[in-house]
């Protein structure tokens, strides 16, 4: 494939961790720059649970997902076009992120079927058949405008087993070539493949090895954080980062938790998301290193610290978990208060590991980090297996 | 605290001048002054950062005891005030019983209690515990705890049971507030009663004139809630013009509720100094935003409201106001707003919040230039006419609608 004028994707790697797969780089997009590995909130709808785009530049938010099918259920395509694009619909002038929308369509509609050509579904609206092609995937894709789109991939639930998952992945890299071809935007955008397999080792491999044949700015391991055991889980990520070549950016997707973030950034995965961060929120609870607080417990009625002693987020600065636990659930603020102490929370954590990275000590914060949280050393062994494995000893 | 006017004329629209409160010694607020309506100690919809990115001046709170009622347990315990406890120290708070923003439920009286209504049901509040109540909030202005369950439709019997329990109540009120130690730095209001009966507002305010207090609530004219916007200014325009008379002129003159700016001009003009956000919270709840306040020729919006739930602005890719200075108009466009009222994103009511306030803060700002180069008049029919115009475009599009279905039927 033939690249005219700049990449809209380049990808720097400043450090590498002497011990683990890690890497602290830099992805320079058309938007703005993001340090690497990084979480991605995800703003579903053109909008990130309430925030402001002000406060999610204060939150040194770099770059935020899109969901592909709801923004093209509504406000719809048309109107995302006349808008001259995503960044400019919802006024945000940092760096986007897409899905392909397939996911989307096959969890939230009864319907969806797979076929060669696309995802068949009836619309939720007027029950017409309609038909996602990755051709079209990427033309929504491309009208939406994000930094950084998905191919559409065969989606089949983590846990399926036996032919199903094998036809997925042929399915997934054919439907690559089939985006990449639709692909419009070259010097704006860029798309990522999606490893999939389930978690058959061979599959995986396989479809690794193929995708890597494409000429793309980065990779996206997909099919995982989806009720598989957390052994498959690690195991899947080592082997596909171990695929993958070394200078593109790896996206391990659906990904969020505080322990899964570290341990997938110790195995070399560059980029995250979650909905968890801002969907806790509004239930009234908030992370803190050792899990969460749930607010509307009794307990936080008198109690008169933040949220959390050492997090420099303006929630915690102003606030009492006292005070939070009287409006959670009742005031949207105590939604929108919770959702910049997560999103904090989160930033804070990437943080640190690009900082222990670059300063040649991400073995011992991640030591340190797992003794705080399992202060009597019952640590899972699934934690301990997947450390092993890239020179990680707990203490 | 201390209040100041240059008016010598009762109902006449006048400056005033707020100073000297204990809490924030160099705060001062000029009158017409609205205060902010804050419900559970927030602003709703805005969190402290984002209040604090829509204005950057000092402010008054107005804070409703309904909506903060389930705190005062955990304040008390933990010996903190309200103001602290809420993190809004560096405003100003007045204390209200009732959310000016709800309909308080009429009736459930029994002697000697005020019913409270709060999110986890109804409260029986006599002095002592009320007194109790505001040594834990040490509010900067609060209302002597009175029966203001009176509207246009009230019995004469309701009305002067108000204004005698109010009486009994405002007396034992005044008693503790003047030996509290805790209320030192707290300014105490009485509240007018009397319905709309004259006779009975002149024996509310015969009683409280005598009392030495920086002001006044008029209350008992309506049971608060979003219906208060829809009651004409003819309607209120005599008592109050009656209960201002009789009031000595140098106090300040409190009204809340979500009065419509025109008849908040109408307030104004008859020597009401002090209001409250609710009309532009209860605008947002309503997914509406306001554009009364700008007089530009090249201005597009005809009417003082545009609402949200209409398809209209789905593609308008311009501002509510192309002249507002907010930070929603500077940024977001009509076709982003109707796409987050249209999803139910959160989002959507923070950037109506953040217009509809701005544009009431401004309302107030404009109403004090007019007053001091008395021009309050002409400003106020210019307002009505942008208010007329809404009701013009509606009956335009009724007639082309009848017009259309003519045309088809045919
Ligand atoms: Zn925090
Ligand atoms: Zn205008
Ligand atoms: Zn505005």
């Amino acid at each position: 494939m033939l690249q005219q004028g700049k990449s809209p994707l380049l990808f720097e790697i400043f450090y590498e961790c002497k011990t683990t797969k890690a890497r602290a780089g830099r992805m320079a997009l058309v938007h703005h720059h993001v340090n690497t590995p990084v979480f991605m909130p995800v703003g579903t709808q053109g909008t990130l649970k309430g925030l402001l785009p002000q406060q999610l530049e204060q939150l040194d938010c770099q770059i935020i997902l899109g969901n592909t099918y709801h923004l093209g259920t509504r406000p719809g395509i048309n109107i995302l076009e006349k808008a001259g694009g995503l960044h400019k619909f919802m006024n945000w002038k940092r760096a986007l992120l897409t899905d392909s929308g397939g996911f989307q369509m096959v969890s939230l509609l009864e319907l969806a079927k797979i076929t060669e050509e696309g995802v068949k579904f009836k619309s939720p609206y007027n029950e017409s058949d309609c038909m996602l092609t990755p051709e079209h995937s990427i033309q929504i894709q491309n009208i939406i405008g994000a930094d950084i789109m998905m191919q559409l991939d065969d989606v089949v639930k983590t846990t399926t087993t036996g032919p199903r998952v094998e036809e997925a992945m042929h399915r997934t890299i054919r439907w690559l070539d089939r985006c990449l071809k639709a692909h419009q935007r070259l010097n704006e955008q860029s798309i990522f493949p999606i490893v999939q397999g389930g978690l058959d080792s061979k599959l995986r491999s396989e479809c690794a090895n193929q995708l890597i044949k494409r000429e793309v700015n980065g990779y996206a391991v997909g099919g995982l954080s989806g009720g598989e055991s957390k052994n498959d889980f690690w195991k899947m990520v080592h082997l596909t980062t171990n695929i993958l070549p070394k200078n593109k950016p790896r996206y391990l997707m659906g990904v969020g938790f505080a322990t899964d973030l570290i341990i997938c950034s110790a195995l070399g995965i560059d980029m995250f998301d979650c909905v968890f961060p801002t969907r806790t929120a509004r239930f009234g609870c908030a992370l803190v290193r050792t899990g969460q607080l749930n607010l509307r417990q009794i307990q936080y009625r008198k109690d008169m610290r933040p949220i959390d002693e050492s997090c420099e987020c303006s929630t915690c600065k102003i606030h009492t978990r006292a005070y939070l636990h009287h409006i959670v659930t009742v005031e949207t603020v105590a939604c929108h208060l919770l959702s910049v102490h997560n999103i904090a929370f989160q930033m804070k954590l990437m943080k640190d590991i690009r900082q222990s990275i670059q300063e040649q000590r991400f073995p011992e914060f991640i030591q340190q980090y797992m003794l705080d949280l399992f202060p009597n050393k019952e640590y899972p062994s699934w934690i301990v297996d997947a450390l092993e494995t890239v020179n990680v000893t707990l203490l | 605290m201390k209040f100041t006017t240059n008016s010598i004329k009762s109902c006449a629209a006048r400056i005033g001048l707020l100073t000297e409160f204990e809490r924030i010694p160099n705060s001062t607020f000029e009158t017409p002054l609205v205060l902010v309506y804050t419900k559970g100690g927030c602003v709703p919809h805005l969190t402290k950062d984002v209040f604090k990115m829509l204005t950057s001046s000092p402010q008054m709170l107005s804070v409703s005891l309904s909506s903060t009622y389930l705190m005062q347990e955990t304040m008390k315990d933990c010996n903190i005030n309200f103001a602290n406890f809420v993190g809004m120290k560096e405003y100003i708070n007045f204390l209200t019983i009732h959310d000016p923003a709800s309909t308080t439920p009429s009736g459930f009286r029994e002697p000697g209690i005020i019913p409270l209504w709060t999110r986890c049901g109804k409260y029986a509040i006599t002095v002592d515990k009320y007194m109790d109540i505001i040594e834990t909030f040490k509010p900067d202005m609060y209302v002597a705890l009175c029966d203001g369950d009176t509207n246009i439709d009230s019995s004469r019997k309701r009305i002067s049971k108000s204004v005698e329990s109010s009486m009994t109540f405002f007396e034992q009120c005044f008693i503790k507030h003047s030996s509290s130690e805790a209320l030192k730095s707290s300014e105490i209001l009485g509240a007018i009663e009397g319905g709309y009966d004259k006779d009975a507002r002149t024996v509310s305010i015969n009683y409280l004139k005598t009392k030495p207090l920086i002001g006044y609530v008029i209350d008992g004219l309506h049971n608060n809630g979003s219906h208060v916007k829809d009651i004409p200014s003819k309607q209120i325009k005599d008592i109050i013009e009656h209960t201002i008379n009789l009031l000595p002129t140098e106090k300040l003159k409190v009204s809340m509720g979500c009065w419509n700016p025109l008849t908040v001009l109408e307030l104004i003009e008859l020597g009401v100094d002090i209001f409250d956000t609710t009309y532009p919270y209860v605008i947002t709840e309503n997914l509406e935003a306001l554009t009364f306040l700008c007089d530009r020729d090249n201005c597009n919006n005809m009417g003082h409201i545009i609402s949200f739930t209409e398809g209209r602005y789905a593609d308008d890719f311009s501002p509510i106001c192309s002249h507002c200075e907010c930070l929603t108009c500077k940024n977001h466009t009509k076709a982003y707003l109707h796409h987050l009222c249209n999803v139910k994103e959160l989002l959507g009511k923070v950037l109506l919040m953040i217009h509809n306030v701005h544009q009431y803060l401004e309302f107030f700002k404009i109403i004090r230039e007019n007053i001091k180069r008395d021009t309050l008049d002409d400003y106020k029919k210019k307002i009505n006419l942008k208010f007329k115009q809404n009701n013009v475009i509606q009956a335009e599009e009724e007639f082309t609608c009848t017009k259309d279905t003519k045309l088809t039927s045919l």
